[in-house]
């Protein structure tokens, strides 16, 4: 009888103890999360923020006229004359016997 | 020992005994529910995160929505800004902070930031919205006493480009012009952002070549539009001279006029379009008839007269090619002004535009609308509209006769759009092929973009000065499609007040001031609308038969004439 009272207690205690650090321990983690989830939330209203601000730049940089305008001077390039933009089917074709085979006859 | 412990004591003791077990029983199970929700909770806690997540994403942190073009091009957007002030006080060495800031900060000399970082006041406001970059810098200097403030500013990074339709807001970023007015409470109210049909390249395209053309013949303004013929979104709307919407406050009212939709204008001989449509439609008039244009029509002190007179009897074609005032007065005579008033009304130019701008005019038209107004107006003098509204109405004219609603706003596939049958599909064609007649051989022949098959109409109309029309102050007009055998485009562009140079032999009409300039715009727009060019030399039949046969015609009545002679 008294054996078994005294397990009773020590397991009890045992049992408080253990569950007092386990409840300290979840409460330290969830803390700590909480902290990190403020954290995140903040940088990702930060980072939306920066993302709108970069979306505008980038808008502001692609300006049509500033484009056209890069392209000449840094790249060198040129209004495409209308005559130059004709249909796929208008291409004169090179049929077969010609120039295709030829190439590919040259590299056997 | 127990023996010791007899009667009440071990009584007493065994109730003691008793009351602890069932204590630590009622303790026991309270400690393994406890455990119990420890385990349950490590295990598969998973309520907190969801709420917050739910919290995070709901609403942008800068308000009001944006605007987009077709392409998700920002037109106008909310950026979150800092604002940069100063605490004097706590500044140690002020005269080398002046010289730092001055370098990031162009805009201020050192000495009037010397002035303002010596006061003895707590807050100054050194500089307002700051870009990023000297946000960037000011906080690498690193100096105590400047601090930000967070503050929020409309910003449209395109610049002048589309204000008239993008519009601008007050300090409170109330909508007050455009589409940041008639979308306010949108804008305001949901996260998503307004789409337009706009496609800000096109925009450029129409604004540069508006620009150019005003340059070269020295003109104090300009408009034009591009509209999709088959479902009416407005892919360019520009009106010039224009203004910066991030300083519309500073922008003088003749800047911030939309002329495509607010302006009324008596567009001329491009009402030619409509009397032509009208009176072939209703069986008025065939392309087989003719009229007599040798002499003006006289109207009691008021004369009808043509601008390059032809002086002979001219087949309908010929009247619409050449522009003949007389003879399209005729053919509106013929067909009777409540014909016209009601065919006028059908293409929705005796009310103001539907498109979605709170800028819009009503037209002026004649009250009482009597049969001299009727032979004005057959050729566009009398009635005053908005470009815009013409350009739609061409649209239905063309695209097989259906007047569809002209919008600003992207209209998504596959959405129904209420159309209006106005004119047969049978006449649509034959209006497609006189269109198109007008730039082959007539007084459109600076239109003619290669290989894109642009039909249209040229007009000049004189300005009205003092109630009087002056004859060196006019407006110069091109309306017109492409490409002519499919029509999905239709362009419209104005010119006021151009004067004629020598390379136009001093002529400052639509033919020689608009029409290039349409042509230009379309050989740069239709590659990359996708409008493909045509073989060389492609006509559609219809188009090559009538010209053949009214070239024919005008030939055996010059021969007539001759012989009458």
């Amino acid at each position: 009888m008294g054996g078994m009272r005294r397990m009773t207690v020590t397991l009890s205690i045992v049992a408080a103890l253990a569950i007092a650090m386990g409840l300290f321990n979840l409460k330290q983690k969830v803390g700590g999360l909480e902290k990190e989830l403020t954290q995140v939330k903040r940088d990702i209203g930060s980072h939306r923020e920066m993302i709108q601000i970069l979306r505008s730049e980038w808008s502001f940089l692609n300006q049509p006229a500033r484009l056209a305008e890069q392209a000449k001077t840094i790249l060198g390039m040129e209004r495409i004359p209308p005559k130059r933009l004709i249909r796929l089917e208008d291409l004169p074709l090179r049929g077969p016997g010609n120039g295709i085979t030829q190439i590919a006859g040259s590299r056997q | 020992m127990t023996n010791l412990v007899t009667g009440n004591t071990a009584a007493a003791l065994e109730t003691g005994r008793t009351r602890l077990l069932v204590a630590g029983v009622v303790f026991a199970l309270a400690f393994t529910a406890v455990g119990g929700r420890l385990i349950e909770l490590s295990l598969s806690g998973a309520e907190t995160p969801r709420h917050a997540q739910a919290k995070a994403i709901s609403r942008p942190a800068t308000g009001r929505a944006e605007i987009l073009d077709r392409n998700g091009v920002i037109l106008a957007a909310n950026v979150p800004t800092a604002s940069l002030y100063a605490d004097p006080r706590t500044i140690r060495a002020p005269a080398r902070v002046a010289a730092a800031l001055s370098k990031v900060l162009p805009g201020q000399s050192r000495a009037e930031l010397l002035a303002k970082l010596t006061g003895d006041q707590g807050f100054v406001w050194i500089e307002r919205n700051l870009t990023p970059r000297q946000h960037y810098e000011i906080n690498r200097l690193g100096v105590p006493g400047l601090n930000f403030r967070r503050e929020v500013q409309r910003i449209y990074p395109n610049g002048k480009l589309a204000a008239h339709v993008i519009g601008f807001t007050d300090v409170d970023t109330e909508g007050l012009a455009g589409i940041e007015r008639s979308f306010n409470d949108t804008l305001k109210e949901s996260a998503a952002p307004v789409r337009l049909s706009l496609d800000v390249r096109v925009q450029h395209i129409l604004t540069e070549e508006l620009a150019a053309a005003m340059k070269d013949f020295g003109a104090i303004a300009a408009t034009g539009v591009v509209l999709d013929v088959r479902n009416g979104e407005t892919l360019a709307m520009a009106s010039l001279p224009g203004f910066d919407p991030s300083r519309a406050g500073t922008a003088s009212s003749n800047t911030r006029f939309n002329r495509a939709s607010l302006g009324l204008y008596e567009m001329g001989s491009v009402f030619k379009i409509f009397t032509t449509a009208q009176t072939l439609d209703s069986g008025t008039v065939t392309l087989n008839d003719s009229y007599d244009t040798s002499k003006p029509i006289r109207m009691g002190r008021f004369a009808i007269t043509d601008f390059k007179p032809k002086k002979r009897r001219l087949s309908v074609p010929e009247i619409f090619m050449y522009s003949s005032n007389i003879g399209t007065a005729l053919m509106a005579q013929d067909a009777g002004t409540s014909a016209q008033k009601d065919f006028l009304s059908k293409l929705g130019l005796t009310r103001e535009s539907d498109i979605e701008l709170s800028e819009v005019s009503p037209p002026l038209l004649p009250s009482p609308w009597r049969d001299i107004n009727t032979l004005t107006i057959s050729y566009g003098h009398g009635i005053a509209v908005s470009p815009v509204q013409v350009a739609s109405a061409v649209g239905a004219i063309v695209n097989g006769g259906e007047l569809v609603p002209t919008t600003l706003l992207k209209r998504e596939a596959g959405t129904p759009i209420v159309v209006r049958q106005v004119i047969s599909s049978s006449t649509s064609r034959t209006m497609r092929d006189l269109m198109r007649l007008v730039v082959r051989q007539g007084t459109g022949r600076k239109a003619a973009a290669e290989n894109l098959l642009v039909g249209g109409k040229t007009g000049t109309s004189d300005k009205l000065v003092n109630g009087r029309y002056a004859r060196n102050k006019r407006l110069a007009s091109f309306v017109g499609a492409f490409p002519m055998h499919d029509p999905r485009y239709v362009i419209l562009i104005m010119v006021d007040e151009p004067k004629g140079t020598k390379k136009t032999y001093n002529y400052a009409t639509g033919g020689w001031v608009a029409a290039p300039a349409v042509r230009r715009v379309v050989e740069r727009i239709a590659p990359i609308l996708g409008v493909m060019p045509v073989a060389k030399g492609f006509e559609t039949e219809s188009s090559e038969r009538l010209l053949e046969r009214t070239l024919a015609r005008a030939q055996q009545a010059k021969a007539q004439r001759i012989a009458a002679n």
